[in-house]
């Protein structure tokens, strides 16, 4: 036997002790390591030089039990059983801005570059519940996305090549009854059949009390809303997505793979079980929740997140929910490129990420819809140019590299299990903690997600500026007196006017004592406990404002303390 | 002994992202700042109200909706006419270059985008105020 | 460059139509000056209304949520109302985060409502050294009732009684481990004790401790507490509450205070004038660095400071 035989048997019996010392320490003898400590990014995990089987072991590993087949019980290796190699993902970015026909035209150029499904983003007035004449809204209408009033409004944005889309995602979490509406009705008048559309809506209304802060109404009556929109959904459009748990919101705040998944978690049950209560199985109402991850550029974390997704949520349902049915078991999740690391600094490096993000959504998998942010995203508004690269992103990583053609191809690596397996346990164990509070709306309530993602900001602003954490072009690899090189989108200031203008014309010519019967309707419905979408779509109708509908709930429900849930540092 | 500098901070308008403004908030208190926050979705009004009661010597506004002109215009106007043109106003947030000269001629002494370091802030303000 | 403030007739003017600008750059001032503290002083106990009430509890009791309520109903009177917001500061730096404000939001336009946010400027009793002349100064600016609120209370932050006429100490039902945590003198300081938050289970069990410990308390000092329950949410209770401290206000004990406040101020001016005249030059100057520099290098003991300072005043 040669003396690298007998080497090699050792090493197999001993692993990776006797390697770490024959092989790895020599190594580094003499220069040492390129950092005193290896960790992940944002959970601060150590990471050892090597993982090998004894890592898995300890931790409880079992191939047969973790991971299953594609398709398969606990799905961790996908939900869908052909993977990408059946239908590639639906490629989306987030759009909306100025008037009506300022965003159904910038979404007729997004379709024509490739992209098969869109995101509208409304103003802060539209998601704040207020019309676009209100005093509040000064300076904010239509910069932030489109803006929205009447149902005039949502008929003009539909005016694009609505077959050529997968699917469409309208995101106004507070309003969400009244969004709804103006969608079903601008639909149909445009003579679309309902069935042939996928809508999607986050209505994620506890994201928005836990780290957004567009909400209108206290969390129980924003939790009542987006149910009844839920309800109406499973009743009438069962194709459609009434819940997206947007989780890339508590990411933005600076969440962790954890945090993330177990704060949305913690969510899809608050929903679950106010809809359980109004008499609905499991098995109806699971499928009803989707969820949409943020994705950073830890390439690891990233995809061992993704993996620990379906399988936590599969085990979830089952073991606490005791779900049966197939569709209750599989997550529905949308992957998005983290708007976090998009920096203002040299953006043209932001393509560079999307592309690591992109392959990394792509490598982890179960996303029915990717969606990119744009390398300008910290700028301002998408420009032309970066949603054409935005689009090809997808395609470059969808077509030229072969990463789809294989169904969860990283499977079986030692790290990867291990850290899917460990964020999974992780995820359950925050997830008992919330529970232990009373479940989201306590642990909101109490304040404990907003104070835990603050101390997450905060130690992640620690990172960037002692350079623990690596940001090239902003605390690393700075160009001195950095110039903007892109062009970058510019508001119309002139929009403002034109939308209030428009607002005008609209209630000067409806029928003013028919809006104020509707209203006074919807403040019944309010008052009582029957679906709110119903008395909405009435209403939309009659061209009743969609600032004068948030305010008729209002009256009912008062209005949250913007401050409410500040956390005080 | 040096008395600590008084900042009041907020977010003028509907925009609520307050992960810019709870960072400088801890990072200024470390630094031995008083920070006063006023909280989100406030008006130039409410800003300059309360400016005058906690007779700060900074007002930081943070704003990423892009309505910071429109915005800034306001409380400038309101804070000459409460007479507090004396203090000294930063702006955070999501500020093209472009706007940056038309912020300071309404009277916006520095703008601090996305990536601003902390100590730069800090030794800005130090040198910005007497107290 | 900020104004000085020169206490003149133009000044007791503005301050008793309660110019805001003014006021606040006078509070400003006595944070900043000494001197100034001194000077005014000797300007504004000429007037002597018992009216400061103030706020306590445990951190999270939901003081500024229950402050803001209490306003709210105040104002519905056509009282004029200061309210002095009192926070930690940083022990190592000096700094502070003051949050209160951020619950006050629905008085942010109203002229009747000032509201100044302090720091305790290191010190240990749940206000600053400036609050109580803060306080004459709003009672000499004629505001009708002055609220203090405190930092979280926890064993020792006792200093409210010797700043305010009267106080509230807030409780949230949760079991009652943390009466006993903070009874260790801290219960004495309450004329009312509000239990908020009063839709949570075991407000029943809290309420029963707190009756036990006011009867306690007025078997020993014949002073009275009252119990009351609040929801700083919904407002309910604001109105019971509000009326318990005005009777508190009318009561001999909130005289008794008084006296004994004045006595602790007048201290405060003592220790605040030795401390600027005596102890800072000394330590600051030629002497006091030597014996520091000599402590660093062990050649000193602490106490020998004492005999350094009796030689530099010889």
């Amino acid at each position: 036997m040669s003396r690298s035989t007998e080497k090699l048997e050792a090493l197999e019996s001993g692993g990776e002790t006797l390697w770490r010392t024959q092989y790895y320490e020599p190594a580094i003898a003499e220069q040492g390591e390129r950092k005193t400590r290896f960790q992940t990014q944002s959970l601060r995990w150590d990471i050892k030089p090597l993982y090998t089987q004894a890592d898995l072991d300890a931790i409880g590993f079992d191939p047969d039990k973790d991971l299953g087949l594609p398709g398969t019980y606990p799905y961790t290796r996908e939900t869908r059983p052909a993977g990408y190699r059946g239908d590639l993902w639906a490629m989306t970015q987030v759009s909306g801005f100025g008037c009506a026909e300022d965003s159904a035209k910038r979404w007729e150029y997004m379709v024509n570059q490739g992209l098969d499904s869109i995101i509208v983003e409304y103003d802060l007035p539209t998601t704040n519940g207020y019309d676009s004449d209100n005093p509040l809204c000064r300076g904010e209408v239509g910069r932030a996305g489109m803006a929205l009033d009447t149902l005039q409004d949502m008929e003009d944005a539909l005016n694009f090549p609505l077959e050529k889309l997968k699917n469409i995602t309208s995101v106004c979490n507070a309003p969400q009854p009244v969004n709804l509406a103006m969608l079903i009705k601008a639909l149909q008048r445009k003579g679309k059949k309902l069935e042939d559309i996928r809508l999607m809506m986050p209505n994620t209304i506890l994201v928005e009390y836990t780290c957004v802060g567009r909400y209108i109404y206290p969390p129980k009556h924003g939790l009542r809303l987006a149910c009844d929109v839920i309800e109406y959904c499973m009743t009438h459009h069962k194709n459609w997505m009434p819940l997206n748990i947007v989780g890339a919101q508590i990411y933005a705040a600076r969440g962790n793979p954890v945090q993330e998944i177990a704060y949305s978690f913690a969510m899809a049950r608050a929903y679950i079980d106010e809809l359980l209560t109004r008499g609905h199985d499991i098995n109806d109402v699971a499928p009803m929740v989707s969820f949409i991850t943020g994705i950073d550029m830890d390439f690891f974390e990233a995809i061992g997140k993704l993996r620990a997704y379906r399988k936590v949520w599969a085990r979830l349902m089952k073991e606490t929910y005791g779900a049966t049915a197939e569709e209750a078991l599989k997550l529905r999740l949308m992957s998005s490129p983290g708007t976090m690391s998009m920096a203002l600094q040299q953006p043209l490096n932001n393509i560079a990420r999307l592309g690591i993000e992109m392959l990394a959504c792509a490598l982890g998998g179960g996303a029915h819809t990717i969606n990119t942010p744009l390398y300008d995203e910290a700028h301002a508004l998408p420009s032309e140019d970066a949603i054409t690269i935005g689009a090809n992103i997808h395609h470059i990583v969808a077509q030229e590299t072969g990463v789809a053609d294989t169904i969860d191809p990283l499977a079986g690596s030692y790290y990867v299990e291990y850290m899917t397996k460990r964020l999974e346990d992780a995820v359950f164990e925050e997830m008992a903690k919330i529970e232990a509070m009373g479940g989201a709306l306590g642990a909101l309530e109490a304040g404990y997600f907003q104070s835990e993602l603050a101390e997450e900001q905060i130690a992640m602003n620690s990172d960037f500026h002692s350079g623990e954490r690596k940001f090239v072009g902003v605390n690393y690899l700075v160009k001195k007196d950095e110039k903007r090189e892109i062009e970058i989108f510019r508001h119309d200031e002139e929009s403002e006017a034109r939308q209030i203008e428009r607002l005008n014309r609209i209630k000067s010519q409806r029928d003013n004592a028919a809006v104020e019967r509707v209203l006074e309707k919807v403040r019944e419905a309010a008052r009582g406990n029957t679906n709110m979408v119903e008395p909405m779509l009435e209403a939309v109708e009659l061209y009743a404002t969609h600032g004068e509908l948030c305010d008729a709930m209002r009256d009912v429900f008062g209005e949250y303390d913007p401050n409410a849930l500040t956390p005080t540092l | 002994m040096t008395q600590p500098i008084r900042i009041l901070l907020a977010k003028i308008g509907l925009d609520t992202h307050t992960i810019g403004i709870t960072v400088l908030a801890k990072e200024l208190r470390d630094r031995g700042f008083e920070v006063i926050f006023s909280g989100l979705k406030q008006t130039p009004e409410k800003v300059a109200h309360a400016a005058l009661q906690e007779d700060v010597d900074v007002i930081g506004v943070s704003c990423l909706s892009g309505g910071h002109m429109t915005h800034l215009k306001v409380l400038a106007e309101k804070m000459k006419e409460m007479g507090l043109d004396d203090r000294i106003l930063i702006v955070g947030g999501v500020v093209p270059e472009e706007d940056v000269e038309p912020l300071k001629a309404l009277g916006v002494d520095q703008v601090f985008t996305m990536g601003a370091n902390m100590d730069d802030i800090a030794a800005f303000l130090r040198s910005a105020v007497s107290v | 460059m900020r104004r000085p403030i020169v206490l003149d007739d133009a000044w007791r003017a503005a301050i008793q139509s309660r110019d805001i600008a003014t006021l606040a750059r006078t509070i400003t001032a006595i944070e900043r000056s000494p001197e100034f503290l001194l000077q005014l002083s000797r300007e504004v106990f000429s007037v002597q209304p018992v009216s400061s009430i103030g706020i306590t509890g445990v951190p999270g009791a939901g003081k500024s949520t229950l402050l803001n309520q209490l306003i709210k109903h105040y104002r519905q009177a056509g009282k004029n109302i200061a309210v002095l917001a009192v926070d930690p500061s940083s022990i190592q730096t000096g700094g502070a985060v003051l949050g209160d404000r951020l619950r006050m939001q629905d008085h942010a336009l109203d002229d009747g409502v000032f509201v100044r946010s302090l720091s305790t400027k290191g010190q240990l009793g749940g206000v600053s050294e400036t609050t109580f002349i803060t306080a004459q100064l709003l009672k000499f600016a004629g505001f009708d009732r002055i609220f203090i609120e405190t930092v979280g209370i926890g064993q020792n932050e006792l200093d409210i009684v010797r700043v305010a006429d009267v106080s509230a100490l807030v409780f949230i039902p949760g079991g009652g481990d943390y009466v006993q945590g903070i009874k260790s003198g801290v219960m004495e300081v309450g004329d009312v004790f509000a239990i908020n938050k009063s839709d949570l289970d075991g407000v029943r069990a809290l309420e029963k401790v707190l009756q036990m410990e006011a009867h306690d308390r007025e078997n020993k000092t014949g002073f009275v507490t009252t119990v009351c329950r609040t929801n700083a949410i919904s407002g309910d209770g604001v109105a019971e509450l509000s009326h318990a401290l005005e009777t508190a206000l009318q009561s001999s004990q909130a005289l008794a205070r008084r006296a004994s406040q004045l006595r602790a101020f007048s201290e405060l001016l003592l220790t605040i004038e030795l401390r600027q005249h005596w102890l800072k030059p000394f330590v600051a100057g030629e002497r006091g660095t030597a014996f520091f520099a000599d402590l660093e290098r062990g050649k000193t003991q602490p106490a020998d400071i004492v005999d350094a300072f009796r030689e530099a005043q010889e």
